[in-house]
């Protein structure tokens, strides 16, 4: 675990860059998230993806499956790739401030 | 994170504590694996292996990541091996106690330690080196007993302990997938079939008696819901009474990582998964397309559990799709699926499990044009994502993966002119999906059981 400064404030990584505390998530620090995946600007079809990845965590305790990402969103798997290079789990769920994903996903 | 062994780490500095003295501690581990009484799972080949190898270099040239790797020597086969031999002859054998220098014994170091810690998580125990040994060495048994040796001394990638096997325990699945959560997925996805097929397929959960309990591995919900919908669409035309089960259950993912690393691991998850089937009282434990949980399950468990504490039968998805196409349970159309397809076999179901012609016949049956790849069964080559290898991309790892094994895989699959690769195994769908992306590959990848739902008659 190492503490970063993200978005002005100091926040807890893992090794692989997801923060530790989903309460101290905010859009700075998804900017912030964001230029770790190289990721310069988000654009509203970035914001689809990371708001509904947010609001199901929060409600669910998990991410979505990905067919309901892409159901919900409308995007396919591969439009959400070229959003988020690292791909729904590695990239879009990091930025949404969710944990890693894990088990074999 | 400092090298320790070559360009990758699987091991973070957290887990691997390279500074910290771990000998002692090593070789007590390794003292008691020798012993029968103390080793319940391969004690017969794992000495057996240590004592005799001849160096002929026969595994070599049919191991994925030396050739692929342009023959480094540090991803021999045998100089893996020797990673442990060596100290087994130095601290284990009397030649080797009184002359080391002349039996290639060599005293251990932290430094070593710290290598082989590494080089175990090289291999993804594929075995077809094991299958082509003249004396019947298995170094896929000696990469996985030395994985056991680190896991005593408490070294095991997080994906496959903290976030996997210990996860499991603590919330049923290795994805800490909530029961809430879970019931969710599955109405969304009774909700895509009627979609999809416009009919409406019940997926039950936590139906006790059923005759069936069919378990997925929890990451294929997620990741790859194709194949649990195409495995609930061919439980319902079956007619069969089945069911799913959540964490309300007990243990409701298929996977047992233990597999991998640990025979304390392992033990824990297989307890749970016989006490979840004994709770619902069904009859067939029904494993889904995971092929290290068909290792657990079909054949780890029967040196484990008592016959008499496990009063159910385990049989894999695959055999069931392959016995209900044959009796004409289930009846399939193979130009619903027109396009050329070709098979992956996992190296568990496979290599391991014996199970080659199971799929095949399945996807003969649901394919116009099904294609072999070559070389295939015995001699399939392990795709990389094995024994938790797709699932674990620390250390620049994912270059690892792509670059040995996955790139034997691609010109595998290329060489087909298949447009879907079938797979059987979610390691294996995990990995391909990497393979198609890094290699730009004009295929997709499909569940088995995704095809037999496309091809289904009702």
């Amino acid at each position: 675990m190492a503490l970063v400064n993200l978005g002005g404030i100091e926040i807890e990584v893992d090794e692989d860059g997801f923060i530790q505390d989903p309460d101290k998530w905010n859009e700075a620090v998804a900017k912030a998230l964001a230029q770790t995946e190289g990721i310069e600007d988000l654009t509203p079809d970035h914001w689809k993806v990371i708001n509904y990845l947010r609001q199901y965590y929060l409600e669910f305790g998990i991410a979505p499956m990905i067919r309901k990402l892409c159901k919900e969103t409308g995007f396919s798997l591969k439009q959400i790739y070229d959003l988020f290079p690292s791909g729904p789990a590695k990239g879009a769920c990091k930025i949404a401030g969710l944990p890693k994903p894990t088990g074999c996903v | 994170m400092r090298k320790v062994f070559d360009d990758y780490r699987v091991l973070s500095d957290e887990t691997l504590r390279p500074d910290e003295p771990r000998v002692e501690k090593f070789l007590q581990a390794m003292k008691k694996s020798l012993q029968q009484k103390d080793n319940w799972t391969f004690w017969l080949p794992y000495t057996l292996s240590l004592d005799t190898c001849m160096k002929c270099g026969t595994c070599a040239e049919v191991c994925p990541v030396y050739i692929a790797s342009g023959r480094k020597e540090i991803y021999h086969p045998v100089y893996r091996s020797d990673m442990l031999r060596k100290i087994y002859k130095r601290y284990f054998t009397l030649p080797g106690r009184l002359f080391p220098w002349l039996v290639g014994a060599e005293d251990l170091t932290e430094d070593k330690l710290n290598a082989m810690a590494e080089n175990i998580y090289r291999c993804t125990i594929c075995r077809r080196c094991a299958y082509v040994c003249p004396v019947a060495i298995d170094n896929g048994v000696i990469a996985r007993e030395a994985r056991k040796l680190f896991d005593a001394i408490d070294i095991a990638p997080d994906e496959i302990k903290k976030n996997g096997t210990q996860k499991q325990i603590q919330f049923g699945n290795a994805t800490g997938t909530p029961a809430k959560a879970f019931f969710d997925m599955v109405e969304f996805l009774e909700d895509e079939i009627e979609e999809t097929r416009g009919y409406r397929v019940k997926m039950p959960i936590d139906k006790a008696g059923a005759e069936y309990l069919l378990m997925h591995n929890a990451g294929d919900y997620l990741a790859f819901a194709e194949t649990v919908m195409g495995a609930a669409e061919v439980m319902n035309a079956a007619g069969v009474d089945w069911t799913l089960n959540s964490p309300e259950t007990g243990v409701n993912d298929v996977v047992n990582y233990g597999v991998f690393f640990s025979d304390v691991e392992f033990a824990k998850i297989i307890k749970a998964h016989v006490e979840t089937a004994k709770k619902l009282g069904i009859k067939v434990f029904v494993v889904g397309e995971c092929g290290h949980a068909f290792e657990a399950l079909k054949y780890l468990i029967l040196r484990f559990i008592p016959p008499e504490d496990r009063p159910f039968e385990v049989k894999s998805i695959l055999e069931l799709e392959d016995e209900w196409i044959r009796e004409g349970r289930i009846k399939v159309d193979p130009t619903k699926n027109p396009e050329p397809v070709t098979y992956h076999d996992s190296c568990k179901l496979g290599r391991l499990g014996g199970m080659y012609e199971e799929p095949r016949r399945i996807l003969k049956a649901c394919c116009a044009d099904f294609r072999e790849m070559t070389p295939n069964r015995e001699m399939s080559i392990c795709c990389g994502g094995g024994s938790g290898f797709a699932i674990m991309e620390k250390g620049d790892f994912y270059k690892f993966r792509m670059e040995t094994y996955g790139k034997l895989k691609a010109e595998q699959v290329k060489a087909t002119g298949a447009s879907v690769v079938a797979l059987a195994c979610s390691n294996c769908k995990g990995q391909f999906r990497e393979i198609i992306n890094h290699y730009k590959l004009p295929v997709r990848f499909a569940g088995i059981s995704e095809l037999v739902a496309n091809a289904l008659v009702r």
